[in-house]
């Protein structure tokens, strides 16, 4: 393992020389875990949930280091049929609701059938929703990153979603070095794989009451009892026993350590994905929808510097894959040593539609999606595009985002000031 | 445009629950774990005397509820800051900035008390600032939309620091 910590001048025309921390160990060499929330979790519990995951598992597996991630789903109609209910209830809109959303408080039992009613129902998956996720598992696994998604309830339904994305996308993606561990399953499969065969990729509590609720969901798989005593759970209630942090990742119950061991199960058997594009404090990856064309990444630096296909290795940055055939990546990113305090700019440019040499009718249409992340931050751009105008765009590409990199001025704040902060802004299409 | 995840059946109704006669009676709400001197003022604000950017009465819930040390205090203020950012927000860009201070601020609560044994704190400390950030019918609503706007986003592992 190669983890190391560096520390680096910043190199900053005409400012004085200033020192950031980064942490720099190549993608391939840790494993990605990513948390998928249930229904009626805010961001602020599907957050619990994921440092409840990282506290559980521990920061490394096999002597590599796990990057714990979250992929954020919000069903917006699971809320209102709650509101709907509370009003036909006759109750107020008030402190209670988020009480009884996050079940914190005394839960009525009426309210509790409200819930479990509610839970129980389908959800659709958002193919939105979905597009930035996907977009990410496949960066990882360009990056030659071994990547399980870990997901409760609902997200469930999302990391199958995905996965069937995945397989179908281009490049194509190493779907050996995708895993998927399923907790309180509602689905009938994980990842595809049903049966006997799935019990080792899930887990269902038997006092997991609103898994229960659905008839076609994989049965319960594990019997739960209490470690204090050995005996089985009887005194748990019926959405008690659906949460993940609550119950299936608990210290009080058996459930824990089975988790635990399903996932390192799964992270042994990921195979290692061939590296594609490599890692750094700012990457950049672009995909696009088309057969037969290409789209060429820009990256100007701070100092001026143009990054694109005539000229890929910039003061910050590498341009290190550059496709002309199909679908990408193009994949820009910054090396450790080099980063620049400054405003990046992205843009893309439709070089060429290959279906068309001659020029002779307009370009296919498509849809360049653009992920730009830095640490702490990530965002995927979608960029429709339509019209090829092959080098006369380099100099003007259409720009997508800015990357603003400085040095953290909070006197408020003495063990962040000085140290780099970034910021991804989007550009107005 | 949706998928529908066509495998899955609905259960519907717990007729059970409900019985089979009469009108569904309404649901009573007990106060008994809510904030002494909770403040409902009108907007999303409410009062914050001492301008921390956290409502006095979540000062006060912290004070009385959350403050075994000095650094658990400073790391549930951390969280208290960053979900009443997150639930004033009203662009999808601003959600998901302080979204990811709604992320470092749980892990720092995390860094700051680490380990199954203080599962039940970290599990009361997001629970009652959420619920008590979020404590009135415009204040929830709001917070509901703040989520709304990160559906489908991603978040990374938040880099050190994790704490203010």
């Amino acid at each position: 393992m190669k983890t190391f910590l560096m520390t680096f001048l910043l190199l900053a025309t005409g400012s004085t020389s200033t020192m950031a921390q980064v942490t720099c160990t190549p993608a391939n060499e840790e494993f990605r875990i990513v948390t998928g929330n249930g229904v009626f979790t805010t961001l602020e519990g599907a957050a619990d949930n994921r440092n409840a995951l990282m506290d559980a598992l521990g920061p490394t597996f096999n002597g590599q280091r796990i990057r714990y991630d979250l992929a954020m789903n919000f069903s917006r109609v699971a809320i209102d049929d709650l509101f709907e209910v509370t009003a036909q209830a006759g109750a107020e809109l008030d402190n209670a609701l988020m009480r009884l959303l996050n079940n914190s408080g005394v839960i009525p039992d009426s309210w509790r059938a409200h819930q479990e009613q509610v839970l129980a129902r389908s959800y659709p998956v958002s193919s939105t929703e979905l597009a930035a996720h996907v977009q990410k598992y496949q960066e990882f696994l360009l990056q030659g990153q071994k990547t399980l998604v870990v997901s409760h309830s609902q997200g469930n339904f999302y990391a199958n979603q995905a996965k069937i994305l995945l397989a179908a996308k281009q490049p194509s993606a190493p779907m050996e070095s995708f895993g998927i561990i399923g907790v309180a399953m509602p689905a009938n499969n994980v990842g595809g794989v049903s049966g006997p065969d799935a019990d080792k990729l899930y887990i269902t509590n038997d006092r997991d009451g609103v898994i229960k609720k659905i008839p076609t969901a994989l049965a319960s798989n594990l019997a739960l009892t209490r470690l204090a005593d050995g005996a089985m759970e009887n005194n748990i209630g019926a959405i008690e026993g659906h949460s993940f942090t609550g119950t299936y990742l608990s210290p009080k119950y058996n459930a824990r350590a089975v988790v635990l061991d399903k996932i390192k199960n799964q992270l042994s058997l990921l195979k290692d994905p061939p590296v594609v594009i490599k890692s750094g404090p700012i990457t950049v990856t672009l995909t696009w929808s088309l057969t037969n064309s290409d789209i060429d990444l820009h990256v100007f630096e701070p100092e001026g510097t143009h990054v694109y296909y005539q000229a890929t290795t910039g003061v910050s940055g590498t341009l290190d894959v550059d496709n002309t055939v199909a679908f990408g990546p193009e994949h820009y990113f910054t090396d450790c040593n080099q980063l620049q305090v400054g405003e990046y700019r992205i843009g893309v440019n439709y070089f060429d539609d290959h279906d068309d040499e001659a020029d002779t009718k307009p370009a296919r249409p498509l849809v360049a999606a653009v992920t730009v992340s830095v640490p702490n931050s990530t965002r995927t751009f979608n960029v429709p595009l339509s019209d090829d105008i092959q080098s006369a765009g380099d100099a003007t590409p259409k720009l997508v985002a800015k990357i603003i990199v400085e040095r953290t001025v909070d006197p408020g704040h003495p063990n962040l000031n000085g140290l780099l902060k970034y910021q991804i802004v989007p550009v107005p299409l | 445009m949706k998928i529908k995840v066509a495998s899955i059946a609905l259960t519907m109704l717990l007729a059970a629950c409900f019985g089979g006669d009469g009108p569904t009676p309404p649901v009573a709400v007990t106060p008994a774990q809510q904030p002494v001197d909770e403040d409902k003022t009108a907007g999303l604000k409410g009062v914050d005397a001492n301008t921390n950017n956290i409502r006095d009465d979540i000062d006060r819930l912290i004070a009385t509820k959350f403050s075994q040390t000095p650094d658990i205090k400073k790391a549930v203020e951390q969280k208290a800051v960053a979900l009443q950012s997150f639930m004033e927000v009203t662009t999808k860009e601003q959600a998901l900035t302080t979204g990811e201070q709604i992320v470092r601020a749980s892990s720092c609560v995390y860094k700051v008390m680490p380990g199954p044994e203080n599962q039940d704190l970290r599990q009361a400390i997001s629970k009652e600032i959420e619920a008590a950030t979020a404590n009135t019918r415009e204040r929830v609503i709001a917070y509901i939309n703040s989520n709304e706007f990160v559906g489908g986003e991603y978040f990374s592992q938040p880099e050190e620091p994790l704490c203010n």
